[in-house]
């Protein structure tokens, strides 16, 4: 598989603070590539280290198989980045401002009209062509900010949380697009907050804290490493204590709570967790009025990994 | 007292800024003090002449002329080039320059003249060029008489006594006293320098106190502050007293500054009370104006432009630089709507004050015109944010 | 690539049009209000010479000198009034010509006018002449002390002279003729031959103020200059951070970008010196190297933004109170607010006066008024490329940066 990014013992530092610690990483050609972490955990400071953009003490970046430096021009032509803050000309209309940062990747005047029609349709801001950013709202601003960034077709594109404080409609027009862009043959990285769009897009992903990667992989691959097994909720009255206890002594059983008429088991990993508890109750003959079971997700297991607390410091 | 705290947390994001335009504003301020400081003579004040001699002719009689210039004034030398001459005159080294021409002494001899061609050149000041005309003509008029006393034509053996003589009955005295003590001349000064701290106060405060404002009146935070229990009301007299705790704040170090200039012994005179009480209603009268231009305004970007526009054109119009009698009439009469013209005139009153009987009726008007042009301000300014809070409600 | 970052850099400035009002609204309403405050200095009547009020006191004087002293008041002055409500002294007939308004009067009444200042000094005759005036700066007759000095020297001048012709009368030195009076006379009275040139000096002086205005707004675009550094600058804007990103570099896109702002700025100004033409404010007849050196001088003042906006690492508020207030230091500095302050600086600081760039393009106009030599222009332009020069080369080593230690 071709590596379109690789990255080899990667060190920043912010003064005393180690933002990047000995990072690696590779990113395969024309796959989505995810990278998560909570605040602080350096993605931004990663990718802008990948471009080139911020000096790095330690490491190797290389992009399309040569390093990446900052006048590395040929390299930044088949590149494009969407920032997570929107950048564009308050002063020019959707279409200039398109226009203008495709403009700064390609010359020739009739391919980039081309190009910028295609990606006007492509985010869907026909109608929005003479507006200017002011009047946007911020589901469209996100996507202007996205066109921009995508215009010339670029072979690898960073996508910094594009979706942060989007209305639902413009985020599936913006995830829609992005694995349309993958299928067309981009390499894409992406940082994101939702899990259910990582869920969504990604082919493989990284969790990333306190400067380093935790885990890499798919996305079930992740979830597969959780201590936590699936979790199962029965609506049921008036459990009696016995039951209760009999049910925790279940091999398959980690823990449980009762309360207000639910009964909530945390099952053990890699176990027939709501297989047993329905032979339990229907042994013992108990009503239940609702039962319900829920498999770990990812952002269990980033929680699992990184540590319950949001931290937003850094 | 929320806003009125609120206002200060506010400006301290930009307090480096401030400091910037205080750091500019102040030294602009000090060369200003010093370029007017007063000289330590007790006695009455007169332009020196400063002359400059071009002799082409080197004649005893050129000669004994240009001696006598040298007696009566401070001689410049020069570099006889266009541009040396132009320079010097033009920078006030020089205020009158003359060029003695080939055959002068001949002329001054000369028993069927009775003058010889000098040429001069004056500076922009007529009264030094008439000053230094005078001591020209002095000279060259005496000598024409010591000419007729020897019937038309100097001896040329008695050339010389006679030179001495001209030089000796030239060699006058005429005592000069000043009608008031050293002080009254520093007392103008202050006068003066109070006069530029108006400028400095007009943009000291339309730069500083617009971009704290605007950021306060930004309008998703007022929408906030008008659902909370603070009462609009209660909320603009906390910005306002913010604001005038700001401007009372840089107007004293404005003041602290001229005095340690001048002399703190200043303050002892019973004028000097008058110019702080017209500079302290000016200041608030200026914070009230620019309340006002800065809630319409809105927007931070104009702010910069705005103060220098509107500090500039005040005190360019208001006699604060170019004295009031050249500004043109209807100019004059469109100021007098700011408080800054009649601050200047009150200024010039209180300083020409006479020392028996002193009247100070116009004063008084002037600094309740100026309260009054504050109060007006604040009331326009006062309606404007009223409106504004409606279409934001 | 440059062309299209150009086109787009000067759409982007005509369309914002706050920016642009306030582009062209400052330095119009500036030169409007400031011709509006000085015009009155251009009329040649406010250089014109004013009589000097004088109380005159003969208290003291003999009787000699009291003749004498009339005679050279009829000569020199116009008997006056004071004037109505403590105003200035009237004269009773027709002031031209005359140097002096004179009253006589007792000391304590000259004490009073003067205190009232209805008159500029107080004259007393005797052995000596004594002046007594204010010290007090009154901009209208604070030189009025050099004229009236000078006046009455020349009285004590022609007072001694006679006096030695009369010893020499007496000694038999001379032996005067009958008509040796009208003689005296008529040599007392003789035009001196002193021809008193005016190339313009005057208006040329007063336009002064004119051209370092002019020079303060071709340094003015270095308030918006000091802030455009940060479209170029990655870690300023996050426009600044997309644009990095492209295929081009950077200081090619700096200077794309710097085009329409020079063009704008230079445009404007040639509207303001024709403005100014329309008004009435000359400034001789060299069109062409005044459009020059005003150029000069507006490169001078973006690129000195620019070069404040990339090397000095300071909040935007704080590159705003720089580009506000050091282009208004550099005027006041060259005398536009004060002419005074223009020769405190070139004595004080000689060296701060020859760069600052103001001061600089000041000089230019005016050499280029006064002189019929075009010496001393070349000479400022040479100084103000230099420091353009210097200018743009401080802002390429601000840029030169190709990444950054943060974002």
């Amino acid at each position: 598989m071709q590596i379109e990014v690789r990255v080899q013992d990667l060190v920043k530092r912010y003064k005393d603070l180690v933002a990047i610690d000995h990072l690696d990483l590779e990113i395969q050609k024309g796959e989505i590539y995810g990278l998560l972490g909570p605040n602080g955990s350096g993605k931004t400071t990663l990718i802008n280290c990948i471009l080139s953009l911020l000096r790095y003490e330690k490491g190797e970046v290389e992009i399309f198989g040569e390093p990446m430096k900052p006048d590395a021009y040929h390299l930044k032509q088949n590149i494009g980045v969407v920032s997570q803050e929107p950048a564009v000309y308050d002063e020019l209309s959707v279409y200039e401002n398109i226009d203008y940062f495709c403009g700064l990747y390609v010359s020739d005047k009739a391919v980039r009209k081309k190009l910028v029609e295609e990606v006007i349709e492509f985010v869907q801001l026909g109608e929005f062509r003479k507006f200017r950013p002011k009047k946007l709202s911020g589901g469209l601003l996100r996507r202007l900010n996205l066109a921009c960034g995508i215009a010339h077709k670029p072979r690898l594109i960073f996508l910094d949380e594009p979706t942060v404080a989007v209305d639902p409609q413009s985020r599936n027009r913006i995830l829609e697009g992005i694995r349309q862009l993958r299928d067309e043959g981009s390499t894409i990285v992406y940082t994101t907050h939702y899990m259910e769009e990582v869920e969504f897009l990604c082919d493989r992903l990284s969790i990333m804290d306190r400067g380093k990667i935790l885990i890499t992989g798919t996305s079930d691959e992740i979830k597969a490493i959780s201590r936590s097994g699936e979790t199962v909720r029965v609506e049921t009255f008036d459990l009696e204590e016995t039951h209760l206890k009999a049910l925790e002594a279940l091999p398959s059983v980690e823990s449980l709570e009762y309360g207000q008429a639910e009964l909530v088991l945390k099952m053990k990993p890699k176990t027939s967790g709501l297989l047993d508890i329905l032979n339990y109750f229907e042994h013992h003959d108990i009503p239940m009025t609702k039962i319900s079971s829920k498999q770990p997700t990812l952002n269990d297991v980033f929680l699992e990994i990184t540590g319950k607390e949001l931290r937003d410091d850094v | 007292m929320r806003a009125f705290k609120l206002y200060f947390k506010v400006m301290r994001s930009s307090i480096a800024a401030i400091l910037t335009y205080l750091g500019i504003f102040v030294v602009i301020f000090n060369f200003i003090i010093q370029a007017q400081l007063p000289s330590e003579k007790e006695d009455l004040n007169i332009q020196e002449h400063k002359i400059a001699v071009f002799d082409a002719d080197q004649s005893t009689v050129s000669k004994a002329f240009t001696a006598y210039l040298a007696e009566h004034a401070e001689i410049v030398e020069l570099e006889d080039t266009e541009i040396a001459v132009n320079d010097a005159l033009f920078d006030g080294d020089v205020y009158y320059v003359i060029r003695i021409p080939q055959g002068f002494g001949a002329q001054m001899l000369d028993p069927e003249r009775n003058n010889a061609e000098l040429n001069a050149r004056g500076s922009i000041y007529v009264h030094l060029s008439i000053a230094s005309a005078q001591l020209v003509e002095s000279y060259n008029r005496t000598f024409q008489v010591y000419k007729q006393v020897f019937g038309g034509s100097i001896p040329e053996g008695q050339l010389e006594e006679t030179l001495d003589s001209i030089r000796t009955d030239l060699q006058v005295e005429v005592s000069t006293r000043a009608f008031q003590s050293g002080d009254a001349s520093k007392l103008g000064l202050l006068g003066l320098s109070f006069n530029y701290t108006f400028y400095i106060i007009i943009a000291l405060l339309s730069a500083v106190i617009g971009g704290t404002l605007i950021s306060m009146e930004n309008q998703a935070v007022k929408r906030r502050d008008l659902v909370s229990g603070i009462p609009e009301r209660q909320r603009t007299f906390g910005i306002f007293l913010a604001t005038l705790l700001f401007s009372v704040v840089l107007w004293i170090l404005l003041i602290v500054i001229l005095y340690s200039w001048l002399g703190f012994d200043l303050l002892n005179d019973n004028r000097s009370p008058w110019l702080i009480g017209v500079s302290f209603v000016h200041m608030v009268a200026i914070l009230a104006i620019v309340n006002f231009f800065i809630t319409l305004l809105r927007n931070k970007g104009s702010v910069s432009f705005f103060s220098t526009v509107f500090s500039l054109a005040l005190s360019f119009t208001s006699g604060v630089f170019v004295p009031l009698e050249f500004i043109q009439t209807p100019v004059r009469k469109l100021a007098s709507f700011t408080p800054t013209v009649w601050a200047v005139k009150a200024n010039e009153t209180i300083v020409n004050m006479p020392e028996q009987a002193p009247d100070y009726f116009f004063v008084w008007q002037a600094m309740g015109i100026m309260f009054l042009m504050a109060a007006a301000f604040l009331c326009l300014t006062l309606v404007v944010r009223r409106s504004r809070q409606r279409s934001v409600a | 690539m440059f062309k299209h970052i150009t086109k787009y850099k000067t759409l982007a400035l005509v369309k914002d049009q706050a920016s642009l009002f306030w582009t062209l609204f400052f330095p119009i309403v500036l030169v409007t209000v400031f011709y509006l405050a000085m015009s009155g200095l251009l009329s040649s009547d406010m250089y014109q010479f004013d009589p000097i009020a004088v109380a005159v006191v003969t208290e003291d004087a003999k009787q000699e000198d009291l003749e004498a002293f009339e005679t050279f008041l009829d000569y020199v002055g116009v008997p006056g009034t004071p004037g109505e409500d403590d105003g200035p002294l009237q004269a009773d007939a027709d002031p031209e010509d005359a140097y002096i308004i004179y009253t006589k009067v007792d000391p304590d009444e000259a004490r009073a006018l003067l205190d009232k200042n209805q008159i500029y000094a107080c004259v007393e005759v005797g052995e000596t002449m004594t002046m007594t005036a204010k010290n007090a700066r009154n901009s209208s007759n604070w030189r009025n002390g050099s004229v009236l000095h000078a006046l009455l020297e020349r009285y004590a001048q022609v007072k001694n002279t006679m006096s030695s012709i009369g010893k020499m009368a007496m000694t038999g030195a001379i032996r005067p003729d009958p008509d040796f009076g009208d003689k005296i006379r008529q040599a007392f009275e003789s035009d001196a031959g002193l021809q008193e040139e005016d190339r313009g000096t005057k208006q040329g002086d007063v336009l002064i103020y004119f051209f370092a205005l002019l020079g303060y707004l071709t340094i003015f675009p270095m308030s918006t200059t000091v802030l455009s550094v940060a479209e170029i600058e990655a870690n300023q804007s996050p426009r600044a951070a997309r644009s990095w990103l492209a295929p081009y570099p950077k200081w090619k896109r700096f200077f794309a970008e710097i085009l329409p702002v020079v063009v704008l700025y230079s445009i404007l100004n040639v509207i303001i010196y024709y403005y100014l033409g329309a008004l009435g404010v000359g400034f001789g007849s060299q069109t062409g190297y005044i459009l020059i050196l005003l150029l000069l001088g507006t490169l001078t003042g973006i690129f000195m933004g620019t070069a404040v906006g990339s090397l000095f690492k300071g909040t935007p508020g704080i590159k705003t109170a720089l580009g506000i207030g050091l282009p208004l230091a550099m005027g006041f500095f060259s005398g536009m607010m004060a002419a005074e302050i223009r020769k405190m600086i070139k004595d004080s600081v000689p060296f701060l006066h020859k760069i600052n760039p103001v001061a600089l393009v000041t000089e230019g106009l005016y050499s280029l008024y006064n002189y019929s030599t075009l010496d001393r222009y070349f000479e400022i332009v040479i100084r103000l490329s230099i420091f353009l020069v210097i200018a743009i080369v401080l802002t390429i080593i601000g840029l030169r940066r190709s990444n950054y230690e943060s974002l």
